[in-house]
């Protein structure tokens, strides 16, 4: 067999490799959309906003405007839309809460106190949807009561952050020096409690 | 020597495997997700850092997590769910039906969980979007029967599975680990071609039926009208000739009798690429299926209908008839099997299980080894009718290697119809399968040639 007849063969060979995998991907693409439920996209994509959200929430707006934050920003949260079960969601807050630490130290004053409990509820929003999206995929088809649960136990908390605010907010207002305390105070709580359950549920017989 | 000490008892097989302990299947227990260590680590650095940097909009972005981890923690399952594979009771479909699975999942806490199934199935199983991948809720306490389903696009045994059940509880902060299942096998029957025919079979046999035999009797098959003869019964006369001839005049008739049809399946060889009930057929397929449709025809037709694989395995179906029996051939047909490298059969025993000298013998056969030559002409030199069923598809073709590729196909098929030549000399009818009455020909020249 001569040079030009093996490199002929080895073309051939390969162009009809590349045809055989894009027929292939364009066949699992075509059953992807045929099989893909509306609730698992749904659901990531109410990862992936609120996450997008709190980014740009949390820097001042000329930084929020900058290409290469929003990029960062955007890259994050789709990560984490797309893989909301492993390390990906707790990048993205980590992301969410660095630029906020970041961009409170450079600038001058306190930070909105309404401006971080819309970040607390974008983030908790973005953190309990990862957790009940985590192990379903885009086409698992949902039982509508899931969704259900979730939106409830999502209301509820969100409800009980920004009555949370309101309550620091009125604190605020009429004795300023009380502030710091209450909010330490109800961290350390929050702590406690969260410490406590967690030993309650590892040790099921205390 | 001892028998332990045979070497020939102590070879490897061929398939040899390390002999290992069987992995057992690990216990299904309830564990963490990642969602909580996150919210934990979240409100533990949140707190840290707005002790370290004085940073109390910090304890407020923790609030949620902290809030929503014990509101969620609160109701906790502790024993697990349990999954089990319920039996279904008629576990076949046909071809291009829905062929399913039904397990059974119990929740004993009183806590509301949600359960995730994930199903695989055989590649000829196309799962149905939501019930091969899909969460349910289950309330406390309660149990919910669940299908897995997909549609099947061949005939023969499918496995549907393995089964992952997976449960989640608490928002998804807690997990079960995956408990599997290990699925079901499904039988899915062949559908048949639509086959009819109006043409009698050669020998009529057995004490009645549907076939015409040369034996007179009484049946609506008319005969000839010829004179009265003493005991012929009063009923045979035929009234309005006897008038016309002044003569008494009878209807004679024929007897209507069953037969023996015997299907022998040439399953030797597997060539060109099925396709499923949509696609195009194989050479198994269209021999299954045209197998099918005239065991059914003639099963439900009240003739007794015997199958027989001339192949590796030289299965034998009883002959029977009726309804029973060709739902039985067609579970029979869907077990058949082409091994990649099978025992070649021996075309004298297949000869001595087949029935009487005067049933009809069909040969599904794609002609295309020298043994299949041999059985059709043994058998037809031995005076036994055969009809020989063409399952080759139009469109099977050898792969083209060079350019001599068409010569060679033109030259082997130049052969080939000139093998079905020789085989018509011996008396051996072979036709094509083309489903609807494709058989009406052959049998009429065989009766022909019968009643000659």
């Amino acid at each position: 067999m001569s040079d030009a007849h093996r490199s002929r063969t080895l073309v051939q060979a390969l162009s009809e490799g590349t045809r055989d995998r894009f027929k292939a991907g364009r066949a699992g693409g075509v059953s992807w959309a045929r099989r893909v439920a509306p609730a698992g996209v749904l659901l990531r994509l109410a990862i992936a906003l609120p996450l997008f959200l709190a980014a740009e929430l949390a820097v001042p707006p000329e930084w929020a405007a900058a290409g290469f934050y929003v990029g960062a920003a955007a890259l994050f949260a789709l990560v984490a839309a797309l893989l909301p079960g492993g390390i990906a969601p707790v990048l993205a807050i980590l992301f969410v809460l660095s630029s906020w630490l970041i961009s409170g130290a450079l600038k001058e004053g306190d930070p909105s106190l309404w401006t971080a409990t819309a970040l607390a509820c974008l983030l908790y929003t973005a953190h309990a949807t990862a957790a009940v999206t985590q192990r379903f995929r885009t086409t698992t088809a949902m039982d509508g009561e899931i969704i259900l649960t979730w939106a409830r136990h999502l209301g509820l908390v969100l409800a009980s952050t920004v009555a949370v605010a309101g309550t620091l907010a009125l604190f605020t207002a009429y004795f300023t020096g009380l502030a710091a305390g209450l909010v330490i105070g109800a961290g350390i709580v929050s702590a406690v409690t969260v410490i406590y359950v967690l030993a309650r549920s590892l040790h099921k017989n205390p | 020597m001892t028998l332990a000490g045979d070497p020939a008892l102590r070879l490897r097989t061929d398939s040899a495997r390390p002999a290992g302990r069987v992995a057992a299947e690990p216990p299904v227990t309830w564990r963490r997700t990642p969602a909580l260590t996150r919210a934990v680590a979240l409100v533990a650095v949140c707190l840290l850092v707005s002790v370290a940097f004085g940073r109390i909009d910090l304890v407020l972005i923790a609030a949620p997590f902290a809030i929503g981890t014990a509101v969620l923690l609160q109701h906790r399952p502790t024993r697990v769910p349990e999954a089990k594979l319920a039996a279904l009771d008629d576990a076949t479909s046909a071809e291009g039906a829905t062929a399913a699975a039904s397990l059974t999942v119990f929740n004993p806490e009183p806590v509301p969980i949600t359960t995730l199934v994930t199903a695989a199935a055989d590649p000829w199983i196309d799962l149905h979007t939501g019930k091969g991948d899909f969460a349910e809720r289950l309330a406390p306490g309660s149990g919910r029967e669940i299908v897995v389903a997909g549609r099947a696009r061949r005939w023969g045994g499918h496995h549907l599975g393995p089964i992952h059940v997976r449960s989640i509880a608490c928002g998804g902060l807690l997990e079960t680990t995956v408990q599997r299942l290990h699925g079901a096998t499904v039988w899915v029957l062949p559908v048949p071609d639509w086959f009819d025919s109006a043409e009698t079979l050669p020998f009529a046999d057995g004490v009645t039926g549907v076939h015409r035999s040369r034996r007179g009797g009484d049946s609506g098959e008319l005969a000839e009208v010829r004179l009265y003869q003493p005991g012929d019964r009063l009923r045979r006369i035929d009234w309005r000739t006897s008038m016309r001839s002044q003569d008494l005049y009878v209807n004679a008739t024929l007897s209507e009798r069953d037969t023996d049809v015997t299907l022998i399946l040439d399953l030797q060889v597997e060539a060109g690429i099925s396709g499923g009930i949509d696609g195009a057929a194989s050479i198994a397929d269209l021999t299954v299926r045209a197998a099918g449709a005239v065991a059914s025809h003639y099963a439900l037709q009240g003739d007794r209908t015997a199958c027989i694989e001339f192949g590796a395995r030289g299965r034998r179906m009883r002959a029977g008839a009726g309804r029973r029996h060709a739902a039985a051939t067609l579970r029979w047909l869907a077990s058949v099997d082409m091994p990649p490298d099978p025992l070649p059969p021996s075309p004298e025993m297949l000869r001595r299980q087949l029935a009487g000298q005067r049933s009809l013998n069909v040969v599904f056969t794609p002609l295309l080894t020298d043994r299949s030559l041999a059985l059709v002409a043994a058998i037809a030199r031995a005076g036994r009718p055969v009809l020989c069923v063409d399952t080759l598809p139009p469109h099977v073709s050898p792969p083209e290697r060079s350019h001599w590729t068409p010569y060679a196909e033109r030259l082997w098929r130049l052969t080939r119809a000139n093998t079905v030549m020789e085989l018509r000399d011996l008396g051996v009818a072979v036709e094509p399968w083309q489903g609807s009455a494709s058989l009406d020909n052959v049998l009429a020249e065989l009766n022909r040639r019968r009643y000659r």
